[in-house]
């Protein structure tokens, strides 16, 4: 940052209750002393990472933590993603679509062999969370826009042009197509209706030869399911 | 309020999806994503561009076609400078302020003695309708506050309105059966949110194309994400985890997505292929995709593209630039589609955004400003409009002062659409005289 002469008040100011020849390293550190800063922050953290405010007990630790640490964010993120609280969290909140997009590609698995490995990153763009890219200096709001239709639809389409590439799911031995697909995606909580739904789109393929058609739609139908949209 | 699934999530029923197609009642009756044709409509194929049959199509539908009329609102994220959008070279003591990122003349156009635009919209100047000092009285210098104020039409920031801009145009304007207002890429928007029409937001054509095909293995593939919807004939039962009231919201609202989703996937079979004679990138998709849909004549009448990133607190120069050069690109290409289509004088394009950035460069760009000049393009007259905003009378925050309101500039947006001032803005608005070359009559309030 540097100090603007002409447009700086030259003079003592009073800013947020202190009163000096405030400069910008001053207007920063008052800032960050403010008892509002850590909690405020905190809060913002936990939300965007748990998918709730925190109780206010919490919110005093992890104040206190992020105080302690010198306001480093990467040891409030650490507390929080600690806690028993954010593990019990489970499907509190949609996934981001980056996070949707790792889990995808990581179930999904490695390409064949001599397949081309790009993974169209550009997809995020579509799926309206481009890296770096967000609408403005505050981020990617969270919240059920991340459920939006459009959003479902864009996910859709993405692993099914991408998976034509993957790896046939192989069962392990006494394991059954439906339970293979669920651990390679992670899904190890699902409802009846979602068991139901890919147990109906392994039988409609039952007696296909085509071992990667089979692969391809029940990846996709599981990575569309709506306990893989939730973190 | 059509956000059942939550707020900004805008839904429709199947029966308004299915309408939107054009198939009947009784198709809608049957169920299932594959009951109705996936390759029906009036698609328009793909033609080379300069050929002969595009150039005899573009003659015959060159004739203006009767209809209603649609608004295309482009919104540029982030606060879009509207000093370096309609630059006024001719001020000195502006040329003062931005020193610092002054652009070179040779990426300049000029308009006039006083003004020029960047390079990037050079092609399409003459067609360009400018709106100066578009703002608020009392500014916030957030871009959440500013967001809602200008997603849900408030200048003054009360926070009482529960709809959006666009999405209450949509209720003044549209039957009660058709799909009034679409959003192409960018997810569901507040601006969109509206109290009886049905508005949903699409995903970019070229995506989606994929799984709408009439192929074998795809009909499988909607099959089996079709047993997501709720109430499915193969719905397993519940759909809950027992892991507590938000989960199992998220889950309802994430199944009944999916089958939204795929009822959306219907409605682009009939676009057909993508207009050949549009650049690439994601707003040209967008606005291929929204000529197509007006040319469905199918009720859609407003239409919500959300583009860019123009927050430029660096940089702004070169990004500022670049994103000039798509805009140019895109909505020329725009504009001459529907020149072809004989839709210039129904269509009205224009721009919004959160607020503009600040007098003064901070060295490399631009922090968050107050007004801003906005574009519109189509059924307008081209030019300047409104009053240049005074760089040397700044407010007590070293921005300038608005001097064309939000609402008077949204009135002149709803008006024009057909809808009443009153009921889309609010009490007092007053369209600017002059932008739209055939303003409609004004509408009474439903409340009068």
């Amino acid at each position: 940052m540097t100090w603007n002469a002409e447009r700086g008040l030259g003079g003592e100011v009073v800013y947020l209750g202190r009163r000096g020849r405030i400069g910008v390293d001053d207007v920063v550190d008052i800032l960050c002393d403010h008892p509002a800063c850590a909690p405020f922050i905190a809060s913002k953290i936990h939300r965007y990472l748990v998918g709730t405010t925190p109780e206010p007990g919490r919110l005093t630790a992890l104040a206190q933590v992020f105080r302690t640490s010198g306001l480093q964010i990467g040891v409030l993120v650490e507390d929080i993603l600690r806690d028993p609280s954010f593990i019990s969290a489970r499907m509190n909140r949609p996934r981001y679509a980056i996070e949707w997009f790792t889990a995808a590609l990581h179930a999904l698995g490695p390409f064949r062999e001599g397949e081309d490995p790009d993974v169209h990153p550009w997809v995020l763009e579509e799926l309206d969370q481009l890296p770096y890219r967000p609408p403005n200096v505050a981020g990617w709001p969270p919240g059920v826009r991340w459920l939006a239709p459009s959003q479902q639809l864009a996910r859709a389409a993405y692993m099914w042009s991408i998976s034509w590439r993957m790896r046939p799911i192989e069962p392990a031995r006494g394991t059954d197509l439906v339970t293979a697909t669920m651990r390679r995606c992670g899904l190890h909580e699902v409802s009846p209706a979602t068991r139901s739904t890919l147990q109906q789109a392994a039988l409609a393929t039952a007696g296909a030869a085509d071992a990667l058609s089979v692969s391809r739609r029940l990846i996709t139908t599981a990575v569309c399911s709506p306990e893989f949209a939730l973190a | 309020m059509n956000d059942i699934n939550g707020p900004g999530i805008p839904t429709v029923t199947r029966r308004q999806l299915l309408a939107m197609l054009g198939v009947g009642g009784a198709v809608a009756a049957t169920g299932g994503i594959g009951a109705y044709s996936l390759r029906g409509g009036a698609a328009t194929a793909a033609t080379p561009k300069g050929s002969t049959a595009t150039t005899k199509r573009a003659a015959a539908r060159s004739a203006p076609v009767a209809g209603p009329r649609a608004l295309v609102v482009v919104e540029l994220r982030g606060g879009n400078d509207g000093f370096a959008t309609l630059v006024p070279v001719g001020d000195a003591r502006f040329r003062r302020l931005r020193d610092r990122i002054w652009v070179d003349e040779k990426e300049l156009v000029r308009l006039d003695d006083r003004y020029a635009v960047p390079k990037g919209l050079a092609p399409i100047k003459d067609r360009l309708a400018f709106v100066e000092g578009v703002g608020v009285a009392k500014p916030d210098l957030s871009h959440f506050a500013m967001l809602q104020r200008w997603w849900q039409a408030d200048p003054d920031g009360t926070g009482a309105r529960r709809t959006g801009f666009l999405g209450r145009c949509c209720d003044l304007v549209a039957g009660d059966q058709a799909i009034a207002g679409v959003s192409v890429g960018g997810g569901s928007s507040m601006v969109m949110v509206a109290e009886r029409a049905a508005t949903v937001a699409l995903p970019q054509l070229d995506l989606v194309r994929e799984i709408a095909k009439p192929e074998p293995e795809e009909e499988r593939l909607r099959s089996s994400l079709g047993r997501f919807r709720p109430g499915s004939a193969n719905d397993g039962g519940d759909g809950s985890l027992g892991l507590g009231d938000e989960p199992d919201h998220l889950l309802s609202v994430a199944r009944a997505s999916v089958g939204s989703g795929l009822d959306l996937l219907g409605s682009f079979a009939r676009l057909g292929e993508r207009p050949a004679d549009y650049p690439d990138g994601e707003l040209s998709t967008s606005l291929a995709m929204v000529r197509q849909l007006i040319s469905m004549d199918a009720g859609m009448r407003v239409f919500h593209v959300p583009w860019g990133s123009f927050d430029t607190h660096s940089g702004q120069v070169g990004s500022h630039n670049d994103q000039m050069a798509q805009l140019g690109l895109a909505l020329g290409a725009f504009l001459a589609d529907l020149d072809a289509h004989g839709l210039a004088d129904r269509v009205v394009v224009a721009t919004i955004s959160e607020f503009g950035r600040r007098a003064e460069a901070n060295g490399s760009g631009t922090d968050h400003g107050t007004a801003s000049t906005m574009l519109l393009a189509g059924a307008v007259t081209p030019g300047r409009h409104g009053e240049a905003p005074n760089f040397s009378r700044l407010d007590d925050a070293g921005n300038v002062r608005a001097t064309t309101s939000m609402a008077d500039y949204y009135a002149t947006l709803a008006q024009w659409l057909g809808a009443s001032v009153e009921d889309a803005v609010v009490k007092g608005a007053t369209p600017i005289t002059g932008v739209m070359r055939n303003a409609a009559a004004p509408r009474a309030s439903a409340s009068a």
